[in-house]
């Protein structure tokens, strides 16, 4: 059982995510969160208390307050002891290769996906890690 | 001793007398004969009267008859030496000794004859012959001598002779011993005299020769300095000569002509120089006045030789240039400096005229000075001040433009130069201005350039000079000249911070529009890619009604065709507006890239291959590289062939002598052959197959041009196409 966690301001965009990750692998457990600062603390708190990380984290550029940099910064700040269990997804709909250039240089960040995610492309993803 | 001598003066009344002057050998030689032949003629006079009567007493008469004879003879020899006449004393001597020698040649008894007159007549002859002539008395002597013992010898007798008893002959012998043996004797006594005589007179006139030589040696030590100061006059004049010498040669080897005329202009000489120059040799023109050949025509009345002729006139000296003609009628310069000379009495004799042929120096100095007018205008009409700075001199020339560039007139700089222009630096810069014109002319520099601002003199106002200066050293190292040029360049600075400030407003308003276009891009594609998101999402439900599909597969085809539209309007707009940006990166990174996105969401079949050979790295702009080869690989995977089995695109790379060439080769649909030249143009689309905007390739062929790259497309129908890129080669 994966366990998927979408950040994005978008709610329409985290519902269409949360639909194509179900299709792809209807076991999965899909959390969204559209604020950047209370995903930190989500995630922090997962560190905190010892309980797993998600496998999958799915994070949006754009959004309010802190951006998806921010949060990347973050978890390289405080947690990247426990990264290798969680593959780590830049979600946009940016074309500028200035933001993809920019995400990859997170040596955790596993890829740039253009949205939508597709069904696809999930499965992809599944297959890779396992 | 001396009693007798004194006794024998008076009876002879021998006197010596006393001679002036005179001392020479001759006259006391001559005086002492005659002392002696008065002696000896007493004497001779004497013996004779005596022998005569004694001969004939005994009956010997030839020997009386000589005697008789003898004595005129002896007596006239005396009397000549008496009166001093010498030749005839001498002659007289010779035929003396020729009569005794014939007399005793006829004498009975020669024995006796040769006392009695041989020593008497050998005596005479010796003084007769004196100096360079006794040779000659001693040769008589000889002769005499010989030819005397030759008679004896040979016994020769005068026939007629009586024969003289032993007693009268021994009486005779006795006699005539007794007559020669006194006349020796009277002799001897009479040179004893004399020779005390003449050392008497010797002394007296050794006396006379001290005085003679003191005065002498006065009158030569007077002398001595006298002829000193001749020696000295003499070196003078030697000396004096010298220079003459020297000076005569000066003038006539020296390459300035001389001309040397006489006070009324004609000419006395000229030197080699003269005659080089002008081509007239002394001969021609000895006695001309210069002006009759060296001038043509109507040179003559221009203020030059009314200068001439009114210094000549009043003899002065006077320095002009005129235009002269050589003898073959060639015009040259002469640079003239005529001198009048005057001798002791202050009478005008001479003019000396040296004459250099300037026409060269001229023409050089002409040619100067046409540079510098060129120069001039050049520096005028460019704007450029020129200045210049005489080390040795402590001169400095600067052209009108310098002066205006700093607001001014010649008349205002009152102070030097560099008074003036330090005046004149702006307060801010004068510190390291001053400091850098000091560094190098203390340095070893030879150039400097700056740049500062300066405070006009006549407003005040600020502009900026750019300036060079140029040191010119000597072999030590030590400033000759310092050059220097200025230019105002206020207005090319303030021209360059307005643009310069445009250029940053642009810059700020392009990032603004980046901006500006991302966050449209982004809030544009957002809801869009939702949108399609929704679609993919519907297209999941079960039992989907087939006209919804239909319609909803539609939907998602114009979402995808609005979406490229977005992101090519986007590329777009970034060519267009950003600067290049260089850098290093690897090539096939950004290829495998850009399929993984390819890739994404893609069917499985497709297939990207990626040939790459030797060093993948390129300098260039990557985003620029990105896009372009993203859109010619998209294109690929847009336009490949569904109906096959194995569809595919190709990546190849490799770096040639023509640059970096890309390959990109897939199996797809291909462009007609019509179609090829189009698919560059704006908004040109060749199939409906797949979504497009036609703004790709335009894109694509922008880039290329921005990058002077090349690319070529090769297409097949149904077959592929092959795009090969060629970028020059940066590294």
């Amino acid at each position: 059982m994966k366990h998927f966690l979408l950040v994005d301001d978008d709610e329409i965009s985290n519902f269409i995510h949360k639909r194509v990750i179900l299709s792809a692998d209807p076991d999965a457990v899909v959390t969204e969160i559209q604020s950047s600062v209370q995903a930190i603390a989500f995630l922090n708190e997962r560190v905190r208390s010892g309980e797993a990380l998600p496998d999958f984290l799915f994070i949006d550029i754009n959004m309010p307050e802190l951006n998806g940099f921010d949060i990347l910064q973050e978890i390289q700040k405080t947690m990247e002891s426990h990264l290798p269990n969680m593959k780590v997804y830049m979600v946009s709909s940016s074309l500028y290769d200035r933001d993809k250039e920019r995400a990859m240089q997170f040596s955790f960040v596993s890829g740039f996906i253009e949205k939508p995610l597709s069904k696809q492309g999930i499965l992809n993803m599944i297959r890779d890690i396992s | 001793m001396m009693k007798p001598l004194q006794l024998l003066k008076r009876l002879f009344d021998i006197d010596i007398p006393e001679q002036d002057g005179g001392t020479d050998s001759d006259d006391i030689l001559v005086y002492k004969s005659n002392q002696f032949h008065k002696i000896l003629m007493y004497t001779i006079v004497v013996y004779s009267v005596v022998y005569t009567v004694f001969n004939y007493w005994i009956g010997n008469n030839f020997d009386a008859l000589l005697s008789v004879l003898i004595l005129p003879a002896v007596l006239v020899s005396i009397l000549l030496d008496l009166r001093g006449w010498v030749l005839a004393s001498k002659v007289w001597n010779l035929f003396q000794i020729t009569l005794t020698v014939a007399l005793l040649s006829m004498s009975s008894y020669p024995d006796k004859s040769v006392l009695t007159f041989f020593v008497p007549v050998c005596i005479g002859t010796l003084i007769n012959f004196q100096g360079k002539e006794r040779v000659y008395g001693y040769l008589l002597v000889l002769y005499t001598f010989v030819l005397m013992t030759f008679l004896l010898i040979m016994d020769v007798r005068f026939p007629g002779n009586a024969i003289l008893s032993q007693g009268a002959l021994r009486i005779e012998w006795i006699a005539n011993l007794i007559g020669s043996s006194l006349i020796s004797i009277l002799e001897i006594i009479y040179i004893l005299i004399l020779s005390q005589k003449i050392q008497n007179k010797m002394m007296v006139n050794a006396e006379h020769l001290k005085e003679l030589n003191a005065e002498l040696n006065r009158s030569l030590s007077a002398n001595y300095q006298k002829t000193h100061q001749i020696e000295d006059q003499l070196q003078k004049i030697q000396a004096s000569e010298l220079e003459l010498k020297k000076l005569s040669f000066i003038a006539t080897k020296t390459q300035i002509g001389v001309i040397v005329t006489d006070h009324q202009g004609k000419i006395e000489w000229v030197n080699e120089a003269f005659t080089h120059t002008s081509g007239y040799a002394l001969p021609e023109v000895i006695g001309k006045k210069p002006k009759e050949f060296l001038q043509r025509g109507n040179d003559q009345h221009d203020p030059v030789h009314e200068k001439l002729s009114k210094a000549l006139a009043q003899k002065e000296n006077v320095q002009v240039t005129l235009l002269n003609y050589t003898k073959e009628g060639k015009p040259y310069y002469n640079q003239l400096d005529i001198t009048p000379v005057f001798n002791d009495l202050g009478q005008h004799v001479n003019f000396i005229a040296l004459q250099k042929d300037i026409t060269k120096e001229r023409e050089q100095q002409e040619e100067l000075l046409r540079i510098n007018t060129r120069f001039d205008r050049i520096t005028e009409r460019s704007s450029i001040g020129i200045w210049e700075w005489d080390a040795v001199l402590n001169r400095v020339n600067w052209n009108d433009v310098l002066i205006r560039q700093y607001g001014a007139e010649r008349s205002d700089i009152t102070t030097d130069f560099f008074t003036f222009w330090k005046a004149c630096l702006h307060p801010e810069d004068r510190s390291f201005v001053e400091e850098r014109s000091n560094q190098l002319v203390a340095g070893k520099g030879e150039i400097l350039e700056d740049e500062y601002r300066i405070c006009r003199h006549n407003d005040g106002g600020v502009r900026i000079l750019k300036t060079m200066t140029l040191a010119e050293r000597d072999e030590n190292g030590n400033i000759k000249r310092l050059m220097g040029s200025s230019i105002d360049i206020t207005d090319e600075r303030n021209f360059e911070h307005s643009l310069r400030e445009k250029n940053e407003q642009l810059q700020k308003t392009n990032a603004e529009l980046d901006n500006f276009v991302y966050s449209v891009s982004h809030d544009l594609r957002s809801p869009l890619l939702s949108v399609k998101g929704l679609i993919a999402l519907i297209f999941e439900l079960p039992d989907l009604d087939a006209t919804i599909e239909t319609y909803l597969k539609m939907a998602d085809k114009s979402i995808n065709r609005l979406d490229d539209t977005i992101r090519e309007i986007l590329e777009y707009s970034r060519n267009s507006r950003l600067g290049l940006v260089q850098e290093s990166f690897d090539v096939k990174n950004l290829v495998e890239q850009i399929c993984g996105d390819l890739k994404y969401g893609l069917d499985h079949n497709f297939r990207f291959i990626i040939d790459s050979t030797g060093p993948n790295t390129m300098l260039s702009d990557r985003s620029r590289i990105h896009t372009l080869l993203r859109n010619i690989i998209g294109n690929a995977v847009k336009y490949r062939r569904v109906d096959i089995p194995d569809p595919m695109v190709r990546f190849a790379m490799k770096h040639t002598e023509r640059g970096l060439v890309m390959e990109i080769e897939d199996n797809g649909e291909g462009i007609s052959e019509n179609s090829i030249p189009k698919v560059f143009d704006m908004f040109y689309r060749g199939t409906n197959t797949a979504v497009g905007t036609g703004l790709g390739l335009y894109i694509c062929r922008e880039i290329i041009n921005k990058l002077g790259a090349e690319i070529e497309i090769h297409s097949v129908v149904q077959k592929g196409t092959r795009v090969v890129l060629t970028f020059p080669d940066l590294s």
